[in-house]
């Protein structure tokens, strides 16, 4: 028989495979390595200081700030009947003003942050509503030749003689007022929004919010990140469910923090157009008011006693809550 | 002649299972592609020449501690003043560390991962995961001098291939809100947790005194064999073994094709013939 050499070849290189796949894995020697690492962190800054002061928004007397007043420096343009014996004593009247509300935000925190202010649903203000009601201004002589007040006006819409600006006061400088602010910028936008000279009423807010809000918010922040080092953003007014009104403003991280919110109500002593020489739109609702509270309060001008009994949405006291807060933004 | 013919009957087949052994001897010998995660680690710890080595982008002090990039200076709606990692409420971080062995061999390891925070309301939470580990309370030769058991967050052990990785994966968080509702919020101001007060008073400390902080760590041992004599990395040296074994193969295997073939030709012109 022939010798098979292909057999022997395949069987040789079978072997051959099998060595060398031992090879593969060989003897081993053990060793060990190590390595290791850390990192730390601190918590961030918060330090947020907030203030708010309001007790003096309102006073029970104020001076004269007619220039042409001749009288006493010492005498008052307005202050509380000594006698009176009701539990509100500070009071508003034509030609009265104050600034006495004030929230302020300091601080320097490292994480961004929302400020918000809040004024809460329960606010009252003095109103008198759309209607016609007893001119007092005018002692007219009826057909019948007896003096009285028999002339009437009326109001086409609601009359809230408060008129509320806000003010923004950075790093203890200068207020910058919205009103002033939104007149200059655009003021036939700002007449639009209900802003007179002295600001808005506060029964207009919610609309002049829900209608002009982003506008507003956009002029806010215009004041506040003035030559763009505030680092203020999204701010926005928001009227909520329960007719309650917030103001919020978002603020960069490490952003120097020292912000002065003012609110200030004025109560012009002329409003509205001059009707008549030294005679302006708006001083027969003034002056009603008046003597509606003197009834209310005093018992006096009984005479009009119904009138002024039905005069259930009329309002003459002025009166709101707020509350302040700031929040790390997430 | 029918032994002879029986013989023959099992060698094609006996050939062409050589061919492919050799061919996978072959593939075995030669160079492997690794495959990755698509996740990019933030540290690369490659093991290569039985030593550790921390990626280039990583420090390493004198005492050969690295640096781990656990924390930043900057989070969202957070940043820091000054060159300070800083962590706030609402944020959070996860570092991988990778474990590349460059070398031919199966290695072992144990890894373990600490926290220490300086303060106990201080509401900072870590976690450590390795898929493929397995935990174990065996990890005294890489504890710390300065870091205690009840410090530890994980301790795993496990086993890594020739070129291959394995992944630690270590995230911390500190919740933004925690607890109950302690006072309901009005309009858009929202509403105060029960911890939110603590997390105040820590963000007050951190700005008019001094800032509690967190430390995170990690330690890896690996142990491994080395063949003697160990083969240089990357020798093709065994490669051309096997190529010559496949080229043995198949010229044997092509020599029996012919064979087999002319075999039976033989067979079919005369079957009463002897070889």
């Amino acid at each position: 028989m022939k010798k098979n050499w292909t057999t022997r070849v395949a069987v040789a290189l079978l072997a051959l495979t099998l060595i060398t796949s031992c090879f593969v894995g060989s003897t081993f020697a053990k060793y060990v390595t190590r390595a290791q690492g850390e990192d730390n962190a601190r918590v961030a800054k918060w330090g947020i200081l907030l203030t708010m002061e309001g007790d003096n928004m309102f006073a029970p007397e104020y001076e004269h700030d007619d220039p042409d007043f001749t009288g006493e420096e010492t005498t008052l343009s307005v202050r509380v009947d000594p006698d009176y014996d009701g539990e509100i004593t500070d009071l508003v009247a034509p030609g009265t003003t104050n600034d006495g509300f004030k929230a302020t935000i300091v601080g320097q925190p490292e994480v961004a942050v929302r400020y918000t202010l809040h004024i809460d649903a329960d606010w009252t203000d003095v109103v008198l509503p759309a209607g016609e009601y007893t001119d007092f201004t005018k002692l007219v002589q009826n057909d019948d030749g007896e003096y009285g007040y028999f002339d009437k006006f009326t109001l086409e819409k609601d009359y809230c003689p408060i008129k509320w600006d806000i003010t923004v006061k950075k790093n203890g400088g200068a207020a910058m007022s919205l009103t002033q602010v939104a007149r200059e910028f655009n003021l036939q936008l700002a007449e639009q929004m209900g802003m007179t000279e002295n600001g808005f009423a506060a029964s207009d807010a919610k609309t002049i919010v829900e209608t002009w809000g982003p506008q507003l918010a956009n002029l806010m922040l215009s004041i506040i990140n003035d030559e763009g080092e505030a680092g203020a953003s999204n701010a926005v007014f928001t009227i909520n469910e329960d007719g309650s009104i917030d103001l919020s403003i978002d603020f960069d991280p490490n952003r120097s923090l020292d912000f002065e919110f003012g609110l200030v109500w004025t109560w012009a002593f002329e409003e509205g157009d001059e009707i008549e020489e030294g005679i302006y739109e708006f001083d027969a609702a003034d002056t009603w008011l008046g003597n509606f509270v003197a009834y209310k309060e005093f018992g006096e001008c009984a005479d009009y006693a119904e009138e002024f009994d039905a005069a259930e949405d009329a309002s003459y006291t002025i009166g709101f809550k707020f509350l302040a807060s700031a929040t790390q933004i997430d | 002649m029918a032994k002879s013919k029986k013989r023959r009957g099992w060698l094609l087949p006996a050939t062409l299972i050589l061919f492919i052994l050799s061919l996978t001897t072959l593939s075995l010998m030669a160079l492997v592609t690794y495959a990755w995660r698509s996740e990019e680690p933030t540290h690369l710890l490659t093991f290569e020449n039985e030593r550790l080595t921390w990626d280039e982008n990583t420090e390493v002090d004198e005492n050969g501690w690295a640096r781990i990039a656990f924390f930043s200076t900057e989070y969202q709606n957070v940043e820091s003043s000054n060159e300070d990692n800083v962590f706030a409420p609402g944020t959070d971080q996860d570092t991988v560390i990778r474990l590349l062995n460059r070398s031919d061999d199966t290695i072992t390891y144990t890894a373990i991962a600490w926290k220490i925070k300086e303060c106990d309301i201080l509401a900072f939470e870590a976690g450590f995961e390795a898929e493929g580990s397995s935990p174990t309370t065996d990890y005294a030769a890489i504890l710390p001098e300065h870091i205690t058991e009840d410090q530890l967050i994980g301790a795993v052990t496990g086993t890594v291939s020739g070129k291959g990785y394995q992944d630690f994966d270590i995230g911390w968080y500190w919740e933004y809100e925690r607890g109950d509702v302690a006072d309901p919020g009005v309009g858009t101001i929202p509403d105060i947790y029960e911890y939110d007060y603590d997390d105040t008073d820590l963000g007050n400390k951190a700005a008019w005194d001094v800032a509690d902080d967190a430390t995170l760590g990690f330690a890896i041992i690996v142990e491994g064999e080395t063949p003697v004599p160990p083969p240089p990395t990357g020798h093709n040296t065994w490669l051309w073994w096997g190529v010559g074994f496949v080229g043995a193969c198949g010229v044997l295997l092509v020599v029996e094709l012919i064979l087999n073939a002319k075999r039976k030709k033989r067979e079919k012109k005369d079957p009463d013939s002897k070889e």
